[in-house]
């Protein structure tokens, strides 16, 4: 297969991407919505001066992000509107952009878990659930997701020392055990 | 002398030689995965090192850095796959010259050109040292102030066809820094009375969430595309000979990474396209970029590799970030109370000889495990995309997790995760948002900072450095606008013809 010849302009090209007239209105909305919300969320100081209100920084980042927002959204309607290549609303692409939240709601259950079971049962039970879940059914995949597992509490539990803290029912298990348990997994 | 042994005594101690090796090693195993790349792991690796000696946490984190786009040319050029984004270049004369069946070659060529643009950064950051020194003590607050705003202008100029999405990020990333309880008058802004604003939003949590945990999503979304490289033969070692042949490529190449790892938010990419286009030009086989010329290889590579020496410029001299990663180093000096700037390189300058032996060292380790280890390198490359991404999610969470304990943290983490998917899905750059909120908390503070001596606009401007820097602001702006008109009347023209 032939590449083309590269060009510095290839790295400036733009191409129209599905939702991305959609994704640019919410943004410009979500701006303006913030800027209204401005007097409610933040204070203005009588008898100081503008440079020095708690309102000023805030005030000028929400301005700059609304206007870039709204000049993003006019590029992109102008250029949605030249090529049509996508609809407005695309329904598979919205779909695509819900399809992780299945995945950050497994990672917000493994947050939770974490300090009721302890950080290394929580994990070797974790991540090979989630590895069963992607499909790999083969003994070898699940074993390599059990090792995986194994390594990250060792090397970061165990080893760096990182602060998460011990399972709830590590507390009902022998005091020499307990304290292993909590210190190094 | 004294503080190069004081340097050299700090670097033999075996915790530090051990991070050495580990983010050497680390560094080219993580670029060698499509997929990776050096940001999700210094994200998920960074509240880990807070608890080391900063020495330590940072040559870690430089090692996977500088490493990383070593380890990257691998899948560029043996599958056409870049290991991280920078060395998508890599793949155009890399894969061309493994389909002629020179793979080795292309390897060692890639690897040697790495090596002299990451020695040659190395010695510039070495050189430049001394009058950084002198210069840096220069910066007041409204330099810095005008330095941190040069980053913000370049960061969005530099990402030329989405300056408004690039703007529009910076100005989100800035103001999500402002949310939280404000230093100086103790007010509130935008924390909808709920007590976990009141802190804000810390730039770990936010980087984990759009480096790492969007990455995870991108990967367990995604479908495994089965990845066979062959194993390579001939001699690695022979790189650097035919590299000699091309000192003028190498040498202007590194300039550009230099320059470019130098100026706030511009980064390897316009480094390495900037110097492929002049060796394109330079070369008298010009025919031959895109179907494996070595001159074009040598030209991205060396470029890529000269930019994290010199992205620590700005960051030791000034404390400014130039991108996302340096960002994310920056967080380390924080929490170590180390602050970057212009009394660093007076107060401990044997920490900073240190950084700089430890970058130099990290190119020759990473040279030597090359040499001996890509055959086996090979196999990560093959592990497939979504098991990588579990592997990430799990591994996320011990970064976000571990800084405060807090099920919230993670909370927003995941939130900032989807939106950085999203973000992904659009091909939208992230870099804005994180260097906004460094940024603009710099910006914040040096302009509170400098106005008790203000008292016309023009106040910011009347200083030698500041004022420098902002005919440096306008200089950009006017190219800036001068390079799209022209642009764009090129296209009028090619239309109407």
């Amino acid at each position: 297969m032939e590449q083309k010849q590269p060009d510095v302009v290839d790295i400036f090209a733009v191409e129209e991407r599905p939702g991305a007239v959609v994704f640019a209105l919410a943004v410009c909305l979500g701006a303006l919505v913030l800027l209204v919300q401005m007097d409610e969320q933040t204070k203005w100081l009588k008898g100081t001066a503008l440079l020095v209100q708690p309102r000023f920084w805030p005030g000028l980042c929400l301005a700059g992000f609304a206007f870039f927002a709204l000049c993003h959204f006019i590029s992109t309607w102008a250029r949605h509107r030249q090529s049509r290549q996508y609809s407005f609303l695309p329904a598979d692409e919205l779909a695509n952009w819900a399809r992780p939240t299945e995945y950050a709601l497994y990672f917000m259950a493994y947050v939770f878990l974490v300090p009721q079971l302890g950080y290394l049962p929580t994990t070797l039970l974790a991540l090979p659930a989630l590895v069963f879940r992607l499909g790999y059914r083969s003994p070898s995949k699940l074993m390599a997701s059990i090792l995986v597992g194994l390594c990250t509490v060792v090397v970061f539990k165990t080893l760096l020392q990182v602060r998460i803290p011990g399972g709830r029912w590590y507390e009902f298990l022998p005091d020499g055990l307990r304290n292993l348990l909590i210190l190094y997994f | 002398m004294e503080i190069f042994l004081s340097a050299l005594d700090t670097l033999w101690r075996v915790d530090v030689l051990l991070a050495l090796l580990v983010g050497a090693v680390g560094g080219v195993i993580i670029g060698a995965i499509p997929g990776v790349g050096p940001a999700v792991a210094i994200a998920i690796l960074l509240p880990a090192t807070f608890a080391m000696e900063p020495i330590v946490g940072l040559t870690l984190l430089l090692g996977i850095y500088g490493a990383s786009m070593y380890g990257g040319a691998i899948p560029a050029i043996l599958i056409n796959t870049p290991g991280t984004p920078v060395n998508a270049l890599t793949t155009y004369d890399g894969h061309a010259l493994t389909r002629q069946g020179q793979a080795g070659r292309a390897l060692s060529l890639a690897y040697s050109a790495s090596f002299c643009g990451g020695i040659i950064s190395v010695i510039c950051l070495i050189t430049l040292s001394p009058y950084i020194a002198k210069v840096a003590p220069l910066f007041g607050s409204r330099d810095i102030l005008m330095a941190a705003l040069l980053g913000v202008i370049l960061v969005v100029i530099a990402h030329r066809g989405q300056t408004f999405a690039a703007g529009m990020l910076v100005f989100f990333g800035m103001f999500l820094d402002t949310v939280g309880m404000e230093s100086v008058r103790y007010t509130k802004r935008f924390t909808y009375d709920q007590a976990w604003l009141i802190s804000g939003f810390d730039l770990i949590v936010v980087l984990l969430g759009l480096f790492a945990l969007s990455q995870a999503f991108v990967l367990l979304v995604g479908r495994d595309t089965p990845t066979r490289a062959e194993s390579v033969s001939g001699r690695l070692f022979s790189g650097m000979k035919e590299l000699f042949r091309h000192k003028r490529v190498v040498g202007c190449s590194s300039g550009f990474g230099v320059v470019m790892g130098i100026i706030p938010g511009v980064g390897e990419f316009l480094a390495q396209f900037f110097s492929y286009t002049l060796a394109q030009n330079l070369s008298r086989e010009p025919q031959l970029f895109g179907k494996g010329s070595p001159e074009g290889l040598i030209a991205s590579e060396s470029a890529n590799n000269a930019v994290p020496a010199a992205a620590m410029i700005p960051l030791l001299a000034l404390g400014i970030p130039g991108e996302a990663l340096t960002a994310m180093m920056l967080s380390v000096f924080y929490i170590h109370s180390i602050i970057p700037g212009p009394a660093l390189f007076q107060t401990q300058p044997d920490f900073l000889v240190t950084l700089y032996m430890c970058l130099f060292l990290v190119n020759v380790l990473v040279l030597a495990f090359l040499m001996v280890s890509t055959n086996t390198l090979l196999k990560v490359i093959a592990i497939p995309g979504r098991f990588l991404g579990a592997c990430i999610l799990v591994l996320s969470f011990v970064g976000v997790y571990s800084l405060r304990n807090a099920i919230v943290d993670c909370a927003v983490c995941a939130v900032f995760g989807l939106i950085g998917y999203i973000l992904k899905r659009l091909k939208l750059p992230l870099v804005p948002i994180v260097l906004g909120m460094v940024l603009g908390g710099i910006m914040e503070q040096r302009f509170r900072a400098s106005l008790a001596r203000i008292e016309t606009p023009l106040d910011f401007i009347n200083r030698p450095v500041s004022g420098t820097i902002f005919a440096i602001i306008v200089f950009a702006l006017v190219a800036h606008v001068t390079a799209l008109l022209r642009a764009r009347s090129k296209k009028a023209q090619s239309r109407s013809a």
